[in-house]
């Protein structure tokens, strides 16, 4: 059989609101039916309770904080959470709304005991801000269903889970109001009744779902668990509890981001080379802040120095009431800039290999604003040399025919062509030429030019062309 | 304070001036006059600054200290295409080149900073006219870290404008055209004292680029002054 913990979080939307002072009354209220589903310490002094309408809290509490529930929070936070806990446990699956269940028994292979993994998790959950409820069960359903209860307890003997899950009343069970009523017609009113009726018994009498369901509670029948993997990116996302319009007030939500980043880039051993901070603004407009650090960083703290560097020239349209950080390029440690050895006698000597230079060239310039150079098998000028973006650094041969290359060559080639010939406008002596190109007729880059070398008054050496009807273009330097 | 100056001599961080023999290692530039100049070559690593007037050989006087066949040489922003066909017969390896092109100038020295501390490249030239003290002092440190050689392409008249005040760059070069070659004054030298007026011959390179070999000038037919 195996073990499987759930965790309950009632109050998930609640706790991820940024919130500072704690003594501000919050409900969220079900958009359904405007009925108080999640509220805080202070709103629960007041006397409001879960179930109430919006209008009787409201008047129980003139300050009242209201919240819309939102399904998307909540499952933005349950993911975090998981991403959280995964770094302890392995298989995780998501049970929405507020709910996620850890296929314990192979993990206990990795750590001593029950205990000893418990311990595990719960120093991560101590981190998040969430409120939970826990419980063990040797089926998906029964820990869901004591963990709901509030039963908060960690047991691996299979009798006690039994018999605790027998106490629960039928009402807590996920079975409809209709079919509890049926059972409850016929003297049914817990679950250890249930369970003592045989499963071919309650076949007859009942709907399949009932028997499914007790089926699927007592491990008897498979209950289909998903187990979710977090990505492997950083992308969260952190809703303030209050309108921001200065940006200095940023400062600590975004610290609490930036170190959610630290611990996670911590754990996979990685440094970021950019941040992107999206604020969302009330507007429903979207500024985008992007921080880049070329040697890399993990650091909350300069990440921190960088984004503040970024605010002073971000012009907020609206107050700001959210924000998300996502870390768009991320690199193992040993390929960040510290990628550094110590020399005895040199000191910090880096080693990239030419690729890794070209892929952080690329990332910051674009693709085609690094390039190489290659010979092309043309004799015209201009054509025989390309530039290309860098795919790979190829170790190819060059594919240039050794016979066109004249000794001559080597000292009548400039070093820098002119992307498109200039006419000469300068006095010039010619020391050189003329060399003929008649070339090309087979495409349409025909060319008929005489080429020379010619020293400008100034003492510039260029490579000056004739056409046939005797215009004279400089076409490169000799740099 | 004597102890202090004890201590940085040891490191071969203080320069007297009877000292005669350079502290850093030296690459020889190919060219006979530069060498004996500058005491055995280029210096390996560090910022080497070169103001110069487009087009009169600057490049060529690198290019023979630049070939190094194992890392990478690094282009950026030069003042057109560089030609292939150049550098192939000058001996290098078409694959071990790069040419970078940025829009901004701080861009540039970005990617030279990232050349040059990446310790993938031996050498890195930069066309760009005007650095800022803290700009060429980051580009000296890039290059300590990844061993690699800096020269800053300048052309002349900026430099003269911006003459105030000195970079602190391993060696400044000044060229002037020459029908032999390069007019060449060194003002400033890591290990050395500045040097006067010196011709660099290039003509053994580049026979045509030179006036002595060339005998057949001929009076520039007709100049289209534009």
């Amino acid at each position: 059989m195996t073990l499987w913990l759930y965790l309950h979080f009632p109050s998930l939307q609640l706790d991820s609101l940024f919130c500072e002072q704690t003594d501000q009354a919050l409900i969220v209220i079900s958009e359904k039916n405007n009925e108080v589903i999640q509220l805080n310490k202070a709103a629960e002094n007041a006397g409001i309770k879960p179930g109430m309408g919006l209008a009787t809290s409201a008047a129980l509490h003139s300050e009242l904080c209201v919240h819309p529930h939102n399904a998307d929070i909540e499952e933005k936070k349950l993911k975090e959470i998981s991403h959280t806990l995964y770094t302890v446990t392995s298989d995780i699956s998501l049970c929405k709304p507020q709910g996620l269940l850890l296929r314990v028994s192979q993990m206990l292979t990795l750590y001593k005991n029950l205990r000893h993994y418990w311990r595990e998790i719960s120093a991560q959950l101590r981190e998040l801000p969430f409120k939970y409820h826990f419980a063990t069960a040797y089926s998906p359903l029964a820990a869901s269903l004591l963990s709901k209860a509030g039963a908060n307890k960690i047991y691996q003997n299979p009798q006690k889970i039994l018999s605790i899950l027998k106490n629960r009343p039928l009402s807590e069970t996920a079975l409809s109001t209709h079919q509890i009523e049926q059972l409850r017609r016929v003297g049914i009113k817990t679950l250890s009744q249930l369970f003592d009726i045989p499963m071919a018994e309650l076949a007859k009498r009942f709907n399949v779902d009932v028997v499914n369901y007790i089926g699927q509670l007592t491990g008897q029948f498979q209950y289909p668990v998903q187990f979710y993997h977090p990505p492997e990116q950083f992308n969260r996302y952190l809703e303030l509890l209050f309108e921001v319009e200065n940006l200095q007030q940023l400062h600590t939500p975004l610290f609490k981001l930036l170190s959610y980043l630290e611990s996670f880039l911590q754990e996979r051993d990685q440094f970021a080379h950019e941040l992107l901070l999206q604020l969302h603004q009330r507007n429903k407009q979207h500024s985008e802040v992007i921080s880049n650090s070329a040697e890399g960083d993990y650091l909350a703290k300069r990440w921190q120095t960088l984004f503040e560097l970024h605010f002073e020239s971000v012009k907020l349209s609206a107050p700001i009431i959210g924000i998300t950080l996502c870390a768009t390029r991320v690199v193992p440690r040993s390929q960040a800039g510290g990628s550094e050895t110590l020399d005895l006698f040199d000191g910090k000597k880096a080693h990239h290999s030419p690729l890794e230079l070209v892929s952080t060239l690329q990332a910051k310039l674009g693709e085609s604003a690094v390039q190489r150079v290659s010979l092309n098998n043309d004799n015209r000028p201009g054509l025989n040399s390309i530039h290309s973006p860098i795919q790979a650094l190829q170790t190819s041969a060059n594919t240039v025919n050794s016979n066109h290359v004249t000794p001559d060559k080597a000292f009548t080639r400039p070093s820098i062509l002119l992307p498109t010939p200039q006419i000469l406008t300068e006095k010039a002596v010619i020391l050189h030429g003329p060399e003929r190109v008649a070339t090309g007729w087979w495409d349409e880059k025909k060319m008929v030019r005489d080429y020379f070398i010619v020293r400008t008054n100034s003492g510039a050496w260029l490579w000056v062309f004739r056409t046939p009807d005797q215009n004279w273009f400089v076409h490169g330097l000799f740099c | 304070m004597n102890d202090l100056l004890d201590f940085l001599a040891k490191k071969n961080l203080i320069w007297r001036g009877k000292q005669n023999t350079p502290a850093s290692h030296l690459e020889q530039s190919g060219y006979q006059s530069l060498d004996e100049h500058l005491k055995g070559g280029f210096p390996q690593r560090g910022v080497i600054s070169i103001n110069s007037p487009t087009g009169i050989g600057e490049l060529r006087l690198l290019i023979p200290g630049m070939l190094e066949k194992k890392r990478l040489t690094v282009f950026i922003n030069p003042p057109g295409h560089l030609n292939a066909e150049f550098l192939h017969h000058q001996g290098f390896d078409l694959n071990l080149v790069l040419l970078i092109s940025t829009h901004k100038k701080n861009e540039a020295l970005w990617s030279a900073e990232q050349c040059l501390k990446s310790g993938a490249c031996s050498a890195v030239v930069l066309w760009q006219n005007f650095q800022e003290v803290h700009q060429v002092k980051r580009l000296q440190l890039a290059c300590n870290t990844g061993n690699c050689v800096q020269f800053l392409l300048r052309t002349t008249q900026t430099h003269q404008q911006q003459n105030l005040f000195s970079l602190p760059v391993s060696l400044n070069i000044n060229l002037r055209p020459h029908w032999q070659g390069l007019e060449t004054t060194i003002t400033k030298q890591k290990g050395g004292w500045p040097l006067k007026k010196f011709t660099i011959d290039m003509s053994s390179h580049w026979p045509y680029l030179s006036y002595q070999k060339a005998n057949n000038v001929v009076a520039f037919p007709h100049t289209k002054a534009m």
